[in-house]
């Protein structure tokens, strides 16, 4: 429950301090008239980073949701922890370097150099998929030592949060995919955008995939 | 490319899409997916309509109908639910007028994102459809109650727990996803691609409405995400989320230590604000309905928008008046019951606001009108019921009867479906350019808003004897008294003539399309952005070759001196309203 209380206080402290920002008290019914000396042209790369942003508070929602559940669940005397494979300590580092790799991808393309910056891209591409194969091969050895998502809530928690956690970067994979697929029609404004978004996302996954880690290890 | 930019590039060329196939089906145009999203909705909610029929005639006439196992009244009561509240109201109300009405309130072209907005109704075509299937496959559709409550839920007895939960759960979980490609639309394009002059405080309160109830759905479909993606797991790979230990049919589930209360939290915790989720766009809708039909402006316009807020943020906050009766610390009970009348001052000082709009308004009683007020009766009604079961005390008893059934009706089933059709009866001449007619809307009008009188208030009586929902036949029961079966024909019979009425509404749509006297751009007189747009119905881009420029507020009706008793919102000011606009 505290894991999504947090959550809901600290949006509303946005919202909040958002809507302080917006002069909701204005009595618009006074002052007809032109007030966009102020206005900002129409912009796609703020829409859509304003898009993305979005879109990861529902991400944000749907894990601390998640969190709520498996702090209510662990309570309970049939809970027993499992250990976790090593090989997550890579995976870790692999995300890692996936996301650093498209971030200097971004700083590299702002330099205007366009080909450095896609086998960067391409370099983050090929790690975070290393990733995914490292996160199944986790799976694979908990099936084999014996702990079977059925056999115990804790185990199911981690397949559950691991699995859900792998769908995100393989969405984000697939959007870094087209990205690169029309890299080379496409002006660099345009690119760097793409890629300023994946490297967004996938800082933020990364983030998460520690607060998950730490959650799944914390038992 | 056949989607336009949202900037207002001079000189834009509008691409308007070519073949059938672009215009109507893969299309891009919020306009036209609004209309996907209104009409699939509509079809599913007929459904459900029919589905309703058939739960009266059994109450009304138990063992006379073969057709209707108990089984099937339960498959029938959760898939009546389910589908009015997610498939027909959510979609209608976001997706139909939300994609219709952001883009042309706020002066922009569409969406920021039409490729995703597309993406967005054939994933929810694809949800309606996985849903339908489960009428069709073995066992049927699932019949645990809308709240879908586990354990019975996947538990072997219940009707539909084989495939009918399944495809129920998977048709949700791709619900929200589709939800979610939508919302992102709406929330951002309301705060980037608002037009010049266009504020915040100036916006009409129907995208204030839809906004706040979109934020609210991005943030709690998750919940029911959650929930969904658990259960299915509890069904199909054996986990324990939610199943603790049971004996079924004398044999040990291979469950254990699972939560249903847990469940409950999640689904409550999407559930309450789902009712938000479906009022606030209502709430708005009704507000401009009022406003343009009274030729006033809407009274306490800020006081609007900080409400809309405010239910927003309390929403989240009330859940568990839910879970009353699952048991809970009694300082909960107390903390839940105290946010629960809490939220009823934003709500009660919006409907002070209505009706203080309406006094002393130049009142036209319009089809969309007549709704709009009907709406503001049936909503007090189920909101001071609402008060009622709020109180821990008092819901303990009432709850479970068809008290229960009366007040949500009441509240989030009749008030938002009346002022869907009176927005329906308003936004139609911008739609197809004609006028729906007027006599028939009246019919429909009267016998709906009087016939769901006659079925609801009934019900709240039953309830205080205290009969139980749910129940497939009440029998020999003692507390019961004959007279209660006699209220259940008499309110079976509004029932069906309240169902058969619809058509009357379904033949003016369609009899309209074809002879409605044609409409003009702004039948209504209206002062928003959307009567303003240079063809009607609007063509793809809205605005020809220039955005609009907003100089006012959405309500200037009947404004002191002025030569027409409405300005609209492109109209520059006046002389003397520039020199009054220089005060603070």
């Amino acid at each position: 429950m505290n894991v999504i209380i947090l959550f809901m206080a600290v949006l509303v402290a946005i919202v909040v301090w958002w809507i302080l920002l917006q002069r909701l008290t204005v009595k618009p019914w006074l002052g007809a008239g032109a007030t966009f000396d102020d206005q900002r042209p129409y912009s796609r790369d703020i829409s859509a980073k304003l898009g993305l942003w979005v879109f990861l508070a529902v991400i944000t929602s749907l894990f601390s949701l998640f969190a709520t559940a498996y702090y209510m669940r662990m309570h309970v005397a049939d809970w027993r922890p499992l250990p976790e494979p090593g090989i997550l300590w890579t995976n870790t580092f692999l995300l890692l370097a996936s996301g650093i790799a498209l971030q200097i991808s971004q700083m590299t393309l702002r330099r205007q150099k366009t080909a450095l910056a896609r086998y960067l891209s391409i370099t983050a591409w090929c790690l975070a998929i290393a990733f995914l194969v490292g996160q199944w091969a986790a799976w694979q050895q908990l099936s084999a030592a014996g702990y079977l998502i059925w056999n115990n809530p804790a185990n199911a928690f981690f397949f559950l949060l691991t699995g859900l956690h792998g769908i995100h970067i393989a969405g984000g994979i697939w959007v870094l995919s087209l990205a690169l697929w029309r890299y080379q029609r496409r002006s660099d404004s345009e690119n760097l955008l793409a890629i300023q978004l994946c490297s967004q996302y996938w800082h933020y996954l990364f983030a998460l995939w520690i607060l998950l880690f730490w959650l799944l290890s914390s038992t | 490319m056949d989607h336009v930019a949202i900037a207002d590039e001079r000189g834009l060329e509008l691409h308007e899409p070519a073949s059938f196939i672009t215009r109507y089906i893969w299309s891009q145009d919020h306009k036209v997916i609004a209309v996907q999203y209104g009409i699939t909705a509509i079809l599913v909610g007929l459904v459900a309509l029919a589905l309703s029929a058939m739960m009266r005639l059994q109450l009304a006439f138990p063992n006379s109908f073969s057709f209707i196992a108990p089984g099937d009244y339960y498959q029938f009561i959760t898939m009546h639910g389910m589908i009015m509240i997610v498939y027909l109201l959510t979609a209608l109300l976001l997706g139909g007028f939300g994609n219709y009405l952001i883009p042309l309130m706020i002066g922009a072209r569409d969406m920021v994102f039409p490729y995703l907005n597309m993406l967005s109704y054939w994933v929810y075509l694809l949800s309606v459809i996985v849903l339908m299937a489960s009428f069709f496959v073995s066992g049927g559709p699932t019949g645990a109650g809308w709240t879908l409550y586990p354990p019975q839920a996947i538990s072997h007895g219940t009707p539909g727990a084989d495939g009918g939960i399944i495809l129920m759960l998977v048709s949700l979980a791709i619900f929200i996803v589709a939800f979610t490609m939508g919302g992102l639309n709406y929330v951002t394009t309301i705060l980037q691609a608002r037009t010049r002059g266009m504020t915040l405080m100036r916006l009409p309160l129907s995208v204030w409405g839809i906004f706040i109830a979109t934020v609210l759905g991005l943030l709690a479909f998750p919940a029911l995400f959650v929930s969904a993606v658990m259960m299915l797991l509890d069904h199909i790979a054996g986990t324990s989320f939610f199943m603790p230990a049971l004996l079924s049919e004398g044999e040990l589930t291979g469950h254990s230590g699972g939560s249903p209360i847990l469940f409950q939290h999640l689904f409550w915790f999407f559930g309450h604000p789902e009712v938000y989720i479906v009022a606030l766009p209502a709430f708005g809708i009704v507000s401009d309905l009022i406003s343009t039909h009274a030729r006033r402006n809407i009274f306490g316009y800020r006081m609007m928008v900080w409400a809309i807020l405010a239910i927003g943020v309390l929403s989240f906050v009330v859940w568990a008046h839910h879970m009353y009766v699952s048991g809970m610390h009694p300082y909960f009970g107390f903390f839940f019951a105290t946010t629960t009348l809490i939220i009823a001052v934003p709500t009660a000082i919006k409907v002070y606001n209505w009706v203080l709009t309406l006094w002393r308004g130049n009142i036209r009683l319009t089809v969309p009108m007549l709704f709009a007020i009907g709406f503001i009766f049936s909503f007090i009604n189920g909101g001071l019921t609402g008060l009622y079961l709020g109180n821990v005390v008092v819901d303990l008893p009432l709850s479970d009867t068809y008290f229960v059934v009366g007040h949500f009706h009441m509240v989030m089933g009749v008030s938002p479906i009346l002022v869907i059709f009176g927005a329906i009866y308003h936004w139609f001449p911008k739609i197809t350019g004609r006028m729906l007619n007027d006599t028939l809307g009246k019919v429909h009008f009267w016998l709906t808003f009087l016939g769901t009188y006659a079925i609801y208030l009934p019900m709240h009586y039953l309830g205080f004897l205290g009969v139980p929902r749910r129940y497939y036949a009440m029998g020999d029961t003692e507390f019961i008294p004959e007279s209660a079966q006699s209220l259940n024909v008499d309110i079976t019979i509004a029932a069906l003539v309240v169902a058969v009425v619809q058509l009357v509404f379904l033949v003016n749509l369609f009899w309209s399309l074809r002879y409605g006297k044609p409409a003009g751009g702004n039948p209504w007189d209206a002062t928003t952005l959307e009567w303003q747009t240079p063809d009607t119905p609007p063509r793809h881009g809205n605005w020809g070759q220039e955005l609009p420029t907003v100089y006012r507020w959405a309500y200037d009706y009947s404004v002191p001196g002025q030569e027409k008793d409405f300005i609209p919102q492109t109209v520059p000011p006046t002389e003397e309203e520039s020199q009054e606009g220089t005060k603070p």
